[in-house]
């Protein structure tokens, strides 16, 4: 058999002409996962069956001359996070093992209405709390690109089937960087929609006032494929909102000529990585030769967006986590004589130190005598940072900035120290406080073969514009499949 | 900020969990420091700035009209532990 289509794109015109067939296209698929998701760790769970049996079922609509959608029997993995009823769904923490959701996400759903195979549940840091899939309580997940080092987080599995070529789709979610930060370490392509564009029916819930669920793909078009398909208003998701445009693709190319690109120059004077620093400056270069004219813009400080961030995550979470007490679903701590104790064993033993550490952290800022004080503070701080980001916004059309402070770190670097585990999320946060759409993109490679990537913020509404720059600077095409997993095609 | 042991204790039974006495340990370390870390927001002046919602839009709301739930043999199915069609849970009530 040939070798498989690299995109969303091409994958389903290759479907179209018949150049490939589903069940053979989705075995290949399988038959890669197989090979090499024992050390990948891209996939907590499998579908092998269901997507053949899926596979099965749009061929035979294809044959008939029915046109599934347009994700026409595309292989997409789902993290682990967003339920998909019958198939375990842990958010990889020890709490949900065995856990068996009764319906499907909306956003699922509606990928499998546009003819879309779900293939597996991926990997993520537990409850998608962490920035490199070392909070996974069942295993760590590794870069495509270096096995040594982490595929960021908490989207790692997502970004890692993608960029290994397990899938050529993903759903993560983006509650501070989730989506980004990954598709950054990866070299892959992610949206975070704006807050409210796609239903979160489904998703466990990490942060309420900031989580998203958005897709990664290895090109500008492929995301807005994806996003097309999950965007749109949901009665069961109440702050889901209607009126959002849906991507035009057929006039998807754009012209850079007059369009104005700010950049936050304070962001780049201190903690950012060289060999980043000189990839986005190129990066920028690039903008400006295909017509873009860059200038500098004010934001909020990227420390303040990241100690507010820390604070609100982490007070909804200890909220939303509050579900999981050992009595209706999940672990349940056994020899208990009392109520009370249920509660605190099977927590205890249900949940892993990063969860542990946000619920502790999170329970105290809401706690009484300190909630003015961290709470409230924060609150106000995001006001302010969502108001000089609109305020930029009317001056110039998109926001360019780096997507990480570094590239992907070796696994364990950061895991004794909460704090520079959160500052991986330094630059992406600011999206999700405000809740306005971001894009990250890859801009090239280390001299040690990393990807890098840098975001592009935009105004309510622009994912569409966003997704048409990245497809302008990246020519469209994807970064190369790293060499070392390029081969493993099914004799 | 210092985080005592006490108050780690305190947090943990306000948030129903229970800590080995490492965790709990580590995890007061952990808290010190992250505290540290926001304390950038005390030089953020926010005085007469109000707290913002996470969304500008009003919360569209469904139609009200019945529709099909989840059924209780759904609801009962990830139970780790039933009684007959309900959840059972150890004595919540003490015997006088």
């Amino acid at each position: 058999m040939r070798a498989l289509p690299d995109t969303i794109r091409a994958h389903t015109e290759a479907v179209r002409s018949g150049a490939i067939r589903l069940p053979e296209a989705i075995e290949q698929y399988l038959w890669r996962i197989s090979l090499h998701n024992s050390e990948i760790g891209a996939f907590l769970h499998v579908m092998g069956d269901a997507a053949r049996a899926d596979a099965a079922t749009l061929q035979a609509r294809l044959d008939r001359g029915d046109w599934p959608g347009p994700l026409a029997g595309v292989p997409v993995a789902v993290k682990d996070n967003i339920s998909v009823a019958g198939h375990p769904t842990t958010a990889a923490s020890r709490i949900l093992e065995g856990f068996i959701p009764i319906y499907t996400a909306t956003a699922v759903e509606r990928m499998r209405a546009a003819g879309a195979i779900v293939i597996g549940k991926t990997n993520l840091d537990e409850f998608a709390m962490g920035s490199s899939n070392e909070f996974s309580a069942y295993r760590p997940t590794r870069n495509p690109y270096d096995p040594e080092r982490v595929p960021g987080g908490s989207s790692g599995g997502s970004a890692a089937a993608v960029a290994a070529s397990l899938s050529l789709g993903a759903l993560g979610t983006d509650t501070g960087g989730s989506v980004r930060q990954p598709a950054a370490f990866c070299g892959l392509v992610a949206l975070k929609p704006e807050y409210g564009a796609v239903s979160r029916y489904g998703l466990l819930a990490f942060g309420s006032s900031l989580d998203a669920i958005g897709p990664l793909a290895r090109t500008a078009h492929d995301c807005a494929l994806l996003f097309n398909a999950i965007a749109g208003p949901d009665p069961c998701d109440a702050t889901s909102r209607a009126g959002m445009a849906t991507i035009d693709l057929a006039s998807f190319a754009i012209d850079l000529a007059g369009v104005r690109l700010g950049v936050p120059s304070a962001w780049l004077v201190s903690g950012v990585d060289p060999e980043i620093r000189t990839l986005f400056d190129q990066a920028s270069e690039r903008f400006r030769s295909l017509g873009a004219t860059l200038r500098p813009v004010e934001l909020a400080e990227p420390s303040w967006s990241l100690a507010a961030y820390a604070i609100l995550a982490n007070a909804e979470a200890s909220s939303n986590l509050a579900r999981y007490d050992g009595v209706r679903y999940g672990h349940r701590a056994t020899e208990v004589e009392r109520l009370a104790e249920l509660y605190t064993r099977s927590r205890g033993e249900g949940f892993g130190p990063e969860v542990k550490r946000r619920i502790l952290l999170g329970t105290f800022v809401l706690s009484a005598g300190y909630y003015e004080a961290y709470y409230a503070k924060a609150m106000r701080v995001r006001a302010r940072v969502r108001a000089a980001y609109d305020e930029a916004l009317e001056r110039v059309d998109a926001i360019l900035a780096p997507a990480t402070p570094t590239p992907a770190f070796r696994l364990g670097e950061k895991l004794d120290d909460p704090v520079s585990m959160y500052l991986s999320d330094l630059f992406t946060v600011t999206a999700n406080l405000t809740g306005r759409p971001a894009v990250a993109f890859p801009i090239g490679c280390t001299r040690a073969g990393l990807p890098i990537g840098a975001q592009l913020f935009g105004r309510p509404g622009s994912e569409g514009f966003l997704l048409r720059l990245v497809h302008r600077f990246t020519a469209g095409e994807p970064l190369a499949l790293p060499e070392r997993l390029a081969s493993g095609e099914r004799p | 900020m210092i985080v005592t042991p006490e108050a780690v204790a305190h947090l943990a039974w306000l948030a129903r969990l229970e800590l080995r006495p490492d965790e709990a340990r580590g995890l007061q370390r952990d808290l010190e420091g992250i505290l540290e870390y926001v304390r950038v927001l005390d030089g953020v002046a926010t005085d007469g700035i109000e707290a913002t919602p996470a969304s500008d839009a009003a919360p569209a709301l469904r139609e009200d009209r019945v529709r099909a739930g989840v059924t209780q043999e759904q609801a009962l199915a990830n139970a780790p532990e039933r009684i007959g069609e309900f959840f059972a849970v150890p004595p919540v009530v003490e015997r006088m």
